[in-house]
């Protein structure tokens, strides 16, 4: 209960003093995870790596384990893996699910513009394209915030490096 | 089969501003048929269902056009009480397809509603056996029946149907727009709740995506999300780049000074702290945290 009032943006979550908010806990992870695989990198520099590849796999390796309650991090961690293999394909069918948005009040050309943003949508989302409309509007929801606390976690460690 | 008794010649589509009802109805309407459209007109402000007054009232708004709808959705009151058989209503259906379309090309001024409904009363195939009904009630002084059974017109509208002679198109659009606010099929009402269940989502989306809330449309909303999240994507990419820049050491990057390998193991304290602040500044910009607890509640309590 102290915390509480200590901070009252986690009032939210203090009603059990042990609950921490997921954006903190989802940082926590992230953070933990990519800081000692750039030290590990680091470290490793000397052997000759691309090294701009291995950053951005790390920065995404980081992401998909810190959020893997999510239906999207299994499918970026399914394209990570896989490009480090790069013999196996990666079903990246965009013929997957076809998005059926049909409005009876709008007319059709607006419903097939309608369509073709939602389709560029899954192509965003990692694994968007396996999952039917309403999955995935909901997916897009976590994977926005979990990118927004991913650019600000890279900050803070971009800034304290320098 | 189909006789088509509204053809583009009786129509003179220059001048769409005026219609008469004679004008677009080329055929000789007596007495009977033009107190018929009066009284359904009449009539159906004093019904009960909520929809067809509605539609009723909004047919109102113009007085001519208050005629023709009246008569239009009088005279195809008439026909849905007489048709109890499936089969015969598809036929009229796919009849009145037709006639519904030429009808509603050379009216352009009418009510949008109605030429919406006509066509949606055309393509949709539900049953609306309440709306039937009520409709039985409404138009008792409903004209003459195309079928010989389910008759319930009161006397002086044979002469009009004969003159209509044609199959008359089986939905009121009144009943139509009932029919489309309360869908009775169950396909509909799934279709209707998956749609509401999206629309739902799009309104979540537009609360965390900074800027959205003024936005009204669907497609606008998927543009600024698409646009935010490439966005996103593009700074994780530049900072990750920059990381790699700064990672590599002393030895590459114009700026960095001497950088022991050591503090980053000391990073995580100060990250950290630095992390928190920059959270808490943006969130009291937006209403993101909330958002997350709410939807990420459920599964992030099995972490933590």
């Amino acid at each position: 209960m102290e915390r509480q009032i200590i901070n009252k943006k986690k009032r939210v979550f203090s009603v059990e003093p042990n609950k921490i908010p997921p954006s903190e806990v989802f940082t926590r992870k992230y953070t933990s995870l990519l800081v000692p695989a750039l030290k590990k990198l680091n470290m490793n520099k000397n052997s000759s790596q691309v090294n701009q590849l291995t950053v951005k796999h790390e920065v995404d390796m980081a992401l998909a384990l810190s959020a893997q309650e999510f239906a999207w991090s299994r499918f970026l961690l399914q394209k990570l893996s896989s490009s480090n293999n790069p013999t196996t394909t990666t079903s990246s069918s965009s013929s997957g699910i076809r998005i059926q948005e049909r409005s009876g009040k709008e007319g059709g050309h607006e419903d097939g513009e309608i369509e073709e943003k939602l389709r560029e949508l899954q192509k965003l989302l990692p694994g968007g394209e396996e999952m039917n409309v309403e999955e995935m509007l909901g997916e897009i929801g976590n994977y926005i915030k979990c990118l927004e606390l991913q650019t600000i976690a890279l900050k803070s460690i971009v800034q304290d490096t320098t | 089969m189909d006789p088509p008794l509204v053809n583009d010649s009786s129509f003179s589509p220059a001048n769409p501003s005026s219609y008469t009802l004679s004008e677009i109805w080329p055929f000789p309407i007596n007495d009977a048929v033009g107190s018929g459209l009066r009284l359904a007109v009449n009539s159906t402000p004093s019904d009960k269902d909520i929809s067809t007054a509605a539609a009723a009232a909004a047919a109102a708004e113009e007085s001519t056009v208050t005629d023709l709808t009246a008569g239009w959705g009088g005279r195809k009151a008439r026909a849905l009480n007489s048709e109890e058989d499936e089969s015969s209503k598809m036929v009229s259906l796919s009849s009145s397809g037709n006639e519904v379309v030429r009808f509603v090309r050379f009216c352009d001024d009418l009510n949008v509603i109605v030429r919406i409904d006509l066509v949606e009363s055309v393509t949709k195939k539900d049953s609306g056996d309440k709306k039937r009904k009520l409709c039985g009630s409404e138009s008792g002084n409903g004209d003459g029946s195309m079928k010989p059974e389910g008759e319930t017109s009161s006397g002086g509208g044979s002469k009009a149907t004969e003159q209509k002679n044609k199959p008359e198109p089986p939905k009121d659009y009144i009943h139509v727009r009932a029919r489309r606010g309360q869908a009775t099929d169950r396909h509909s009402l799934a279709e209707r709740a998956r749609r509401e269940k999206i629309s739902e989502k799009m309104t979540a989306l537009q609360d965390i995506i900074p800027g959205c809330n003024k936005i009204i449309g669907k497609a606008l909303v998927l543009d600024e999300i698409i646009n935010y999240i490439q966005s996103l994507q593009r700074q994780v990419e530049f900072l990750s780049m920059k990381l790699e820049v700064v990672n590599s050491g002393p030895s590459t990057g114009p700026t960095i000074g001497v950088f022991p390998t050591g503090d980053l193991g000391t990073l995580p304290i100060d990250l950290h702290r630095n992390i928190y602040e920059q959270q808490e500044a943006n969130e009291s910009r937006g209403s993101h945290p909330e958002w997350l607890h709410m939807q990420v509640d459920g599964s992030f309590n099995r972490t933590t």
